[in-house]
C-alpha cells in the first residue's frame, strides 16, 4: 500500500527546512587582539621618562619609538599604541648639549603637537619625571612642581598612567619607577642631594604597594615584570657622567689650565706663561658635581678665558680672578647625601624584588647590564666630552650608552635593557621573547 | 459603537511608547498578531482581524458586516557590544516595547469596504548604558512613526480586489548622545585649527551631552494592493507602501557631562592643579553660545515597500504560504541634522536596499482553533561601515508561532511568538574624522542582537 504524504507534514517540513536553506549561521567574530602568548595580549608599561622615551633630553615621534616598551611589544607581537609626538618633539632632543642647540634649530617649536588623530587608547603610560606616587595620584602634597608636570596632561590627558591602564584592562604590565624618587634630589638646583627630597625608603615601599593595589583593582593582570632603579654608582666606583666625582673635575682642571697655559705662551710670545680662569676647590675632592654646575663654572672659566684673549687682541694685558667650582653643599652632592642616595636606591629595588617574587612576577635589575657596559669602553664616559674637538663631543658627549643629555638611555641601550627585561620574562613565565 | 470604540482604541496606543527594530533597518512588520504568527505573511491572504489595511488594502474588500480588532506586539530586544581590544560586553538596557495596532473595517456594500488603521512601520529603540564606549554615536534613541490610514477596499469580482489607503504620518524622534572634547578646537596659543586631543584630551572624553527631540512631524504617503484569486485554494497578493518624508522641528538641547578629570599642574588650561576640568569647561561659556540651547531639525525618510506573496491551500484547512519583501532603505544614506547654531551634521548611513522572505502555515486543525507556524529571513540594510549604536543592525532569521481561538462567534483572540536571531555583526562605536566617511576600519568590536517578540490582538465583528 502506498502511503500518500499529507500536504500538511510537507508544509511543516518546508517550513523546517528553510532556514537551513536560508540563514546558515553567518556570525562574524571578535577581532581578539592577538600576541605570542595570551599573557602578553594587553600589555601597558608605566614608568618615567625611560619609559616614555625620551633621549637627548627631548621626546618626539622617533625616540617613543626606539622605548624599551615598544621593542619589547614588538617581540610580544601585541598592538601597543604610543601618544605619539610630532617632530620636532615636545621639547626637541638636544643636537648639542653643550650648545643647548636642539633638533629643528631655533625655528623649531618649543612644543610641537601630538600626532592627529589622537589614539583610542594608550599602552605606553610612561610620564617623564614622575615618582612612583604619580602614577596614581599627581596631588600629593609632597611633590615638588616640574617642567615635567606638563606631559602628565600632553600625554595622558590629566589622567593617571592607572587610571588610562584601567581603560585598557592590561594582561601584563611593565613598571619601571623609582630613579625620580631620587633624581628629584640629585638634579636639585637649590640643594643637590637634599635628603629631604629623597623618597624615603620605607614610603617608597608604601607608595609602590599602594600603585599595585591600584593595579590589581583593574583586575585584569595576569603578570608583569618590575624593573629596578638604574645604578647611580657604577661596578667600577665610578659614577654615571652626569655626575662627575670632584676628583675627576680636579683633573681636569690640571689639564685645562695646560691648555690655556700653552694658549697663552703661544699668543703672547711667551711674555706670560700662564693663565688660570678655573679653580676646583679643595672641597671638590668627595663630592659629585652635577653636569650643569660643572658645565656652568666651565662654561665662566671659558668665557673668561676668551675676554683675556680679545682683551690680548686690543693690546691690553688683563688676568681675572679665576672662577671656582666651589662644590658647596647646595650646589654638589656631598659625599653622605651621594651615599644617601645609593642606599635609598638600593632600598628601593630590594623592595621592588620583593615584591615581584611575592608575585611570581618577573623582576629585572638592570645593574648587571650597567656593570658590563661599565667594562666596555666607551659606553659611559668617565667625564663628559666637554672638549669640541673630542669627536663624542656632540654625539655621544656621556658615553654610547647614554644620549646627549647625559641621564637618558640611548638607543643602544633601550635595546640591550629591552633584552634584559624579556630574558626576566622568559625566565619567569617560560616564554621566548627576543626583542 | 465603532465609532466610539475606535476612539478609545487610538488615545490608548498613542499614549503607548513604540517601537524597536523588528524587520529589515528600523522597520517594524508586526501589525497583526493573526500575520505575525505566520512569519509576516499577509499580502497574499490577509488575516480576517483588519489587519489587511495594512498588509494588502485589497484584502479588506468583501468583507462582510464590521470587525473591530486591537492588538499590541511587545518586542523585548536584547544584546551587546564586545570590544575587540579588552573582550569586555556592554548590554543593551532595551525596555519591553509595546508596539500597537488597531484596525477597523465595516463592508458598505458586498464589494466595497471601508477601513482604518493605526500602526508603526517603522520606530527604532535603543538605549545603552551612559557609560558604553558608543555613547559619542547614540545611547539612548527612540524614532517613531505612527501611521494613520482610511481605507477603501473594492472587489472587481470574483478573481480581483484591489484596495488603497491614504497615509497621515505623526512622527517622533529623540536622540541622545555624548559630546567629545577632544575633537573640540584647541585655546590660544595653540594654533588655529588645532584641537584639544592634540594637546593631550583623550580621546572619547565626554564633556557635554547632546539631546534632540522632535515631535509632532507630519507626513502623507499612501497604500495600494491588489489581491488576486485565480482558482480556489490560491491567492496571489501585491502591495505598495509609499515613501514618506518627515521633517522634524526639534529642540537640541546641551548639558554639561562630567570628564572625570581633575587638571594636574602645568595644564595647558593655565588652571591651578586640581582645578576639575569640567570648571573650566563652564567658564569657557560654550553653554551659553555655540551649545547653548537651539533648533535642532533632523529629517529621515520613511522608506517604500513592496510585498508580493502567494497563498496555496492544498486541503481547505491548511495553507502554505510565501511573500517576497523589498524595501528602499537606499534611501536612508544620510541622517541629517540641522542646527540653529552649530554647523549642520550629516551622518553618513549609506543603507542598502533590502528583500526578505517569508514563509507562512495556517492549520485549522480542530475546531474554533487555528495554528500557525513560520520563518522568514531578510538581508540587513545596514553596510559594514555603519553598523553602530544607533541601530546594530543586520542579516536576521525569525521564527514564528501562533495561535488562533474563536472565542465565541464574533470574538477571536489571537496569540503569537517570534524569535529574532540576528547574525553577529561587527560594528564600530565612533565617528570618522570630520570630513571622512566611515570605513570598516572604524569597526572595533561584535555587535548581536537578538529579540523576543510577543503579540496578542483580541478581533470582534459585528
Amino acid at each position: 500500500m502506498i502511503r500518500r504524504t499529507s500536504p500538511i507534514r510537507l508544509g511543516w517540513a518546508l517550513v523546517a527546512v528553510l532556514p537551513l536553506v536560508f540563514a546558515g549561521c553567518d556570525d562574524e567574530t571578535v577581532n581578539e587582539p592577538t600576541a605570542v602568548a595570551p599573557l602578553f595580549v594587553r600589555y601597558a608599561s608605566l614608568g618615567n621618562s625611560l619609559t616614555a622615551g625620551i633621549q637627548s633630553g627631548g621626546i618626539n615621534d622617533s625616540t617613543q619609538l626606539e622605548a624599551y616598551p615598544v621593542l619589547l611589544a614588538d617581540a610580544m607581537a601585541t598592538d601597543f599604541t604610543v601618544p605619539l609626538l610630532l617632530s620636532p618633539g615636545c621639547p626637541p632632543p638636544y643636537v648639542n648639549i653643550f650648545t643647548q642647540e636642539r633638533l629643528g634649530g631655533g625655528a623649531a617649536p618649543p612644543c610641537a603637537l601630538r600626532e592627529a588623530p589622537i589614539p583610542t587608547r594608550i599602552n605606553n603610560l610612561g610620564i617623564p619625571g614622575a615618582e612612583v606616587v604619580e602614577l596614581f595620584n599627581y596631588f600629593d602634597p609632597g611633590l615638588v612642581p616640574s617642567e615635567t608636570d606638563a606631559f602628565k596632561t600632553f600625554l595622558l590627558g590629566g589622567l593617571t598612567p592607572i587610571q588610562v591602564a584601567a581603560a585598557i584592562k592590561p594582561t601584563f604590565v611593565s613598571i619601571a619607577i623609582g630613579s625620580n624618587d631620587l633624581l628629584g634630589a640629585a638634579l636639585d638646583e637649590a640643594n643637590a642631594g637634599d635628603p629631604d627630597r629623597v623618597t624615603p625608603p620605607a614610603t617608597f615601599a608604601e607608595r609602590y604597594d599602594a600603585m599595585l593595589d591600584s593595579l590589581d583593582a583593574i583586575g585584569s593582570l595576569e603578570g608583569g615584570v618590575l624593573i629596578g632603579v638604574q645604578p647611580l654608582q657604577l661596578s667600577t666606583g665610578a659614577s654615571v657622567p652626569y655626575f662627575s666625582p670632584g676628583a675627576a673635575w680636579q683633573q681636569f682642571e690640571v689639564a685645562y689650565d695646560a691648555q690655556l697655559d700653552a694658549a697663552i705662551t703661544a699668543a703672547t710670545g711667551g711674555q706670560i706663561t700662564t693663565l688660570n680662569t678655573l679653580d676646583v676647590a679643595p672641597a671638590c675632592t668627595t663630592v659629585f658635581v652635577p653636569f650643569p654646575v660643572g658645565g656652568a663654572a666651565l662654561g665662566t672659566a671659558n668665557a673668561l678665558a676668551g675676554m683675556v684673549f680679545d682683551s690680548l687682541a686690543q693690546g691690553i694685558v688683563w688676568i681675572p680672578t679665576p672662577f671656582t667650582l666651589a662644590c658647596t653643599d647646595e650646589t654638589v652632592i656631598i659625599a653622605e647625601e651621594w651615599v644617601n642616595l645609593v642606599t635609598a636606591a638600593a632600598a628601593y629595588n630590594a623592595h621592588i624584588q620583593q615584591v615581584a617574587n611575592d608575585r611570581d612576577w618577573a623582576y629585572f635589575d638592570p645593574a648587571p647590564l650597567f656593570t658590563q657596559l661599565a667594562g666596555t669602553p666607551g659606553a659611559f664616559r668617565p667625564f663628559p666630552a666637554f672638549d669640541p674637538t673630542d669627536p663624542q663631543h656632540e654625539t655621544q658627549p656621556f658615553g654610547f650608552a647614554l644620549s646627549r643629555d647625559g641621564i637618558h638611555w640611548s638607543t643602544l641601550l633601550h635595546e640591550q635593557i629591552a633584552a634584559g627585561i624579556a630574558d626576566a620574562i622568559n625566565d619567569q613565565y617560560g616564554t621566548s621573547l627576543s626583542p | 459603537m465603532p465609532r466610539s470604540l475606535l476612539g478609545l482604541a487610538v488615545l490608548a496606543v498613542v499614549g503607548l511608547v513604540p517601537a524597536s527594530a523588528a524587520a529589515q533597518g528600523f522597520q517594524v512588520n508586526e501589525h497583526g498578531t493573526c500575520v505575525m504568527g505566520r512569519a509576516g505573511v499577509g499580502t497574499p491572504k490577509p488575516c480576517g482581524d483588519g489587519s489587511a489595511v495594512f498588509y494588502n488594502p485589497a484584502g479588506i474588500a468583501g468583507m462582510t458586516g464590521g470587525t473591530v480588532s486591537l492588538g499590541v506586539t511587545g518586542i523585548y530586544a536584547y544584546g551587546g557590544f564586545t570590544d575587540d581590544y579588552t573582550g569586555e560586553t556592554t548590554d543593551l538596557e532595551n525596555p519591553l516595547v509595546p508596539v500597537p495596532h488597531a484596525y477597523f473595517t465595516y463592508g458598505i456594500t458586498p464589494k466595497l469596504t471601508a477601513g482604518f488603521g493605526f500602526f508603526v512601520p517603522y520606530g527604532l529603540g535603543t538605549k545603552w548604558p551612559e557609560t558604553f564606549e558608543g555613547r559619542f554615536n547614540g545611547y539612548d534613541n527612540d524614532l517613531r512613526s505612527m501611521y494613520f490610514q482610511p481605507t477603501l477596499g473594492f472587489k472587481i469580482n470574483d478573481v480581483i480586489s484591489v484596495g488603497a489607503g491614504f497615509d497621515f504620518v505623526l512622527g517622533s524622534v529623540e536622540l541622545n548622545q555624548m559630546l567629545d572634547l577632544s575633537e573640540q578646537p584647541a585655546p590660544s596659543p595653540a594654533p588655529l585649527g588645532t584641537s584639544l586631543g592634540e594637546v593631550g584630551i583623550p580621546f572619547h572624553t565626554q564633556f557635554a551631552n547632546a539631546q534632540i527631540t522632535a515631535s509632532h512631524a507630519t507626513g502623507f504617503g499612501g497604500n495600494f494592493g491588489v489581491l488576486v484569486t485565480p482558482t480556489a485554494g490560491v491567492s496571489i497578493g501585491a502591495r505598495y507602501l509609499t515613501r514618506v518624508k518627515l521633517d522634524y522641528s526639534g529642540d537640541a538641547v546641551f548639558t554639561q557631562a562630567p570628564t572625570g578629570i581633575v587638571l594636574p599642574p602645568a595644564n595647558p588650561f593655565g588652571a591651578p592643579a586640581g582645578t576639575p576640568l569640567d570648571t573650566v569647561i563652564a567658564q569657557l561659556g560654550v553653554f551659553e553660545t555655540v551649545l547653548a540651547d537651539q533648533g535642532g531639525d533632523p529629517s529621515i525618510t520613511m522608506p517604500d515597500q513592496i510585498s508580493v506573496g502567494v497563498a496555496v491551500s492544498p486541503v481547505e484547512s491548511f495553507t502554505i504560504m510565501a511573500e517576497w519583501q523589498w524595501v528602499h532603505w537606499s534611501l536612508f544614506d544620510t541622517l541629517k541634522l540641522d542646527f540653529e547654531i552649530l554647523p549642520d551634521k550629516v551622518i553618513e548611513e549609506n543603507y542598502a536596499n533590502t528583500n526578505g522572505f517569508r514563509f507562512g502555515l495556517e492549520w485549522d486543525a480542530v475546531r474554533n482553533m487555528t495554528f500557525r507556524g513560520g520563518y522568514l529571513y531578510h538581508q540587513g540594510a545596514a553596510p559594514p561601515e555603519t553598523v553602530t549604536p544607533l541601530l546594530p543592525e543586520g542579516t536576521r532569521s525569525e521564527f514564528t508561532g501562533g495561535l488562533g481561538i474563536h472565542l465565541t462567534d464574533r470574538l477571536v483572540a489571537d496569540l503569537a511568538y517570534q524569535y529574532i536571531r540576528q547574525n553577529k555583526r561587527r560594528g564600530r562605536v565612533r565617528e570618522p574624522l570630520p570630513g571622512t566617511s566611515p570605513t570598516v576600519e572604524l569597526n572595533s568590536g561584535l555587535y548581536k542582537f537578538n529579540a523576543h517578540l510577543f503579540g496578542a490582538t483580541l478581533r470582534f465583528h459585528f
